[in-house]
């Protein structure tokens, strides 16, 4: 079959992207199976996959990315949806200054964020302790007591990334047409009944959208790990990304990782799979033709 | 048959010659390595990694100072973040990539999983060329360059020193009312560290008589949190000094942070003496500022806060607890001659080449030139780093950087440290696994017997071989006699000789006192009869 002169063109414009692709996301990902499956001699084997069944840390970094995961995702969605909607239904003068600060965290790099988080929970000098020790309370050892740590990270994972679902609820709520709440307040809706029937469905598509992108932020989640915790104390604070890291660059065994780093990528897969599945989000973004 | 008539003679010739080959092959080496020279005038350019606010100044000098006394080469000095070195390196040095000539080693309990790229400088320091008499080697603390050994082979030169320290407040311990109560408690006097090294159980009941009593708020300060190796590092000081007390029976220490391991390379988790330090060492923890978070950033601060009466911690401290504005304990605290137990861990950075460097030569030239008498000052002034050379040590006196009884104690710690080569290469995960399953012990969650088989199964799925309980095979045995001569050096041979047989299991000394006046005769005798 022979290409005809516009698909040739079109081919050589698309060129870029296809080694782009090529080179920097389809050579590691069959690098990363062909390293899962081989042993460090080159040799096959399923020996890294049996061993997950054993691997007692891999099980707790699941059962702690499971916890961190809901918790993390249920905090940063509901303060970005209550917030944006405080702050929507706000309308004094102070508007664009407490957007600003809302969307602060947004802006500082998450390193830093976790050595502010570090100070913050410091037991000695840090100012939530001190705020605690005032009201006469004993102070809490934030990220050294095992039952504590992860609802610590959770906090400080909430205030870096839950203006990111502000944000885009926020601005879907700047798109709803005025022209409806005016027709409700015509018909005389109480105000729950505004929120239920017409701000709800409204962004509906935004609430989807935050929801995707902040549970795969939280999925993807390893710098505040590695700056607050380092997983501990014990494997306390140990998520598959932190564990992923530790195998291959602390421990130096590419091909578990490797295989730590597929499971990763099914769970991600198989989330990002049913969100497709059960919602309309694919039509939100513009991915697919909204059904009639 | 295959070795039959001509065939075996054939092959017994083949065999002798490749034999000479290879010996012929290795001292033609050696010969060359001994008597090649640097070409005369060394150019071009390498890249020196430094570490982000340990040793980057002073590397940025001496590079700067090599420069300028070595017109036509670069030396390019990148700074890592603190931390990133040796993931650094794996990643760089793995897929074969240059990108570093010179290289230092933040832990040389890591030394194990990089030796593999790394030159070994054995040959090169033999070669009066690459280093000259000036370099003194002699003059290099040997607990400090001994840890860059690993296998006969010698991966890297120490660039600063450091050693782990017992840091005292004589306030505490000269306090009557505090020896009164604490006799009472624990039924004998509450020692002094000053003059007597404590025991380790003497440690934990003194660090349990303090902690949130008799004005102390902790009992001592040791770092016990999350990062790397700061756990494993304090337990391996007390660990230490159990296992090198047990040395008849496992064999002898080989490394800093060796200790873990029996002469045999196996690891010793899985021993009772390992079980019973890590039940004390939990219970250290227990009486310890923020118990599982107290780190290396932390633990110096909180000590010159005036918290606690004790701390474990390694040299840096010493150059700040006198300054005011940095400590409330000015004058009120000491170090100890020696750690409890009387074994102490080296620490310290150590500079190595990378194998694949483009510039052995400048890389090798600029190794020297950094670790030589007078560039290794650098180190001391410009990043407050401990000195690795005796002279070094020599001038923080004259230099009134340190006192003379500070350095005094520094060096008697370092002679009593665990010496040895390093050859760690399960390190990372056995390092993890400690940090990981202690804090479960601390909360009560397992038991010690439970941590140590998980430590022990994380080291076996490294790789690494568990100590079975079969004392390692001693080299040394059998039985052998002594001469000495009566009222003369009778007394002191035959303590020496018990000494050594209870150092070497299976060996048999008997020391034959001989009539003063006679010995030359009896010599003679055995030896006229053989």
């Amino acid at each position: 079959m022979r290409m005809n002169r516009k698909y040739k063109i079109g081919l050589l414009f698309a060129l870029p992207i296809i080694i782009y692709f090529l080179i920097f996301f389809l050579y590691p990902l069959v690098s990363l199976v062909q390293n899962a499956f081989t042993n460090s001699a080159g040799t096959f084997t399923l020996a890294n996959f049996n061993y997950m069944l054993r691997d007692r840390i891999l099980k707790i970094s699941l059962e702690n990315t499971a916890y961190y995961f809901f918790g993390s995702v249920a905090l940063q969605y509901s303060v970005g949806f209550w917030v944006a909607l405080i702050l929507y239904n706000y309308t004094g003068r102070l508007t664009s200054v407490f957007r600003t600060i809302i969307l602060l965290p947004l802006m500082i790099s998450p390193v830093v964020i976790g050595l502010m988080w570090m100070l913050l929970y410091n037991v000695n000098y840090g100012s939530i302790d001190y705020l605690i020790r005032i009201i006469g309370l004993p102070p809490v050892n934030w990220l050294g007591n095992m039952s504590i740590a992860l609802i610590s990270l959770i906090i400080a994972n909430t205030w870096e990334y839950s203006p990111f679902a502000f944000l885009i609820i926020y601005a879907g709520l700047q798109m709803v047409p005025q022209q409806l709440y005016e027709a409700a307040s015509v018909d005389g809706l109480s105000r729950f009944q505004v929120f239920r029937y017409i701000t709800i469905p409204s962004i509906r598509a935004s609430m989807i959208v935050a929801f995707l992108l902040n549970s795969i932020g939280v999925l993807k989640g390893f710098d505040l790990v590695y700056v607050l915790t380092n997983g501990g104390p014990g494997y306390s604070t140990y998520i598959l990304s932190f564990y992923e890291y530790v195998v291959a660059f602390s421990y130096f065994e590419k091909n578990y990782a490797s295989a730590i780093a597929i499971l990763y990528l099914l769970i991600i897969g198989a989330f990002v799979f049913v969100m497709l599945k059960f919602t309309a989000v694919e039509e939100y973004l513009g991915l697919r033709k909204i059904k009639e | 048959m295959i070795f039959k008539g001509k065939s075996i003679s054939k092959t017994l010739a083949a065999v002798v010659v490749i034999i000479i080959i290879i010996i012929a092959g290795v001292g033609a080496y050696y010969y060359y390595m001994s008597t090649i020279t640097p070409s005369s005038k060394i150019t071009g350019s390498i890249t020196v990694a430094a570490e982000a606010g340990y040793n980057d100044a002073a590397l940025e000098q001496i590079a700067k100072n090599y420069m300028a006394s070595h017109p036509g080469t670069t030396i390019n000095v990148v700074t890592l973040s603190f931390g990133t070195a040796v993931t650094s390196y794996q990643t760089a040095f793995s897929s074969g990539i240059d990108t570093y000539d010179v290289v230092f080693f933040p832990n040389v309990g890591y030394l194990g999983s990089i030796a593999q790229y790394l030159i070994n400088l054995k040959p090169y320091l033999s070669n009066k060329n690459y280093f000259p008499a000036s370099y003194n080697i002699s003059d290099i603390v040997p607990s400090m360059l001994s840890p860059f050994e690993i296998n006969g082979s010698l991966y890297g030169l120490p660039c600063s020193g450091d050693v782990m320290l017992f840091y005292y407040r004589p306030s505490y311990f000269n306090n009557v009312t505090n020896q009164k109560l604490f006799l009472e408690q624990y039924g004998y006097p509450l020692p002094n560290p000053a003059n007597t090294t404590l025991t380790l159980q003497q440690l934990v009941d003194i660090a349990n008589f303090f902690n949130g009593h008799h004005g102390a708020k902790y009992g001592i300060i040791m770092m016990t949190g999350p990062d790397d190796d700061d756990m494993i590092q304090t337990f391996l000081d007390l660990f230490g000094s159990v296992r090198v007390a047990d040395e008849s029976v496992l064999g002898p220490v080989t490394a800093p942070y060796g200790d873990m391991f029996s002469s045999n390379g196996e690891i010793l988790s899985n021993t009772s003496i390992f079980k019973s330090t890590l039940l004390a060492f939990v219970d250290l923890i227990k009486d310890s500022e923020n118990p599982l978070e107290a780190s290396f950033t932390t633990v110096p601060g909180t000590f010159a806060r005036g918290d606690a009466p004790m701390m474990i911690f390694w040299t840096p401290p010493l150059l700040t607890l006198n300054n005011p504005k940095m400590s409330s304990i000015v004058g009120d605290w000491a170090v100890a001659p020696r750690m409890p137990g009387g074994v102490s861990q080296t620490g310290g950075v150590g500079l190595g080449i990378y194998k694949g460097t483009h510039n052995l030569p400048l890389a090798l030239s600029f190794l020297e030139y950094a670790t030589s008498p007078n560039q290794s000052i650098y180190y001391m002034t410009l990043d407050d780093l401990i000195p690795f050379r005796y002279s070094g040590f020599s001038y923080a006196i004259s230099h009134h950087l340190l006192s003379t009884s500070l350095i005094d104690a520094v060096l008697s710690n370092l002679e009593d440290s665990v010496q040895g080569p390093a050859n760690l290469p399960y390190w990372p995960q056995i390092s993890a696994a400690f940090r990981g399953e202690v804090p479960y012990i601390f909360s009560g969650k397992i038991t010690v017997a439970k941590a140590a088989s998980a430590i022990t199964a994380a080291a076996v799925q490294a790789g690494a071989k568990v100590y079975t309980g079969v004392p390692p095979p001693n080299p040394l045995s059998g039985t052998f006699n002594v001469d000495a001569m009566a009222g003369y050096n009778d007394a002191a041979l035959k303590q020496i000789a018990s000494d050594f047989m209870a150092f070497h299991a299976g060996t048999n000394v008997n020391v034959v006192s001989i009539p003063y006046g006679s010995v030359v005769t009896d010599v003679l005798t055995v030896i006229i009869c053989v």
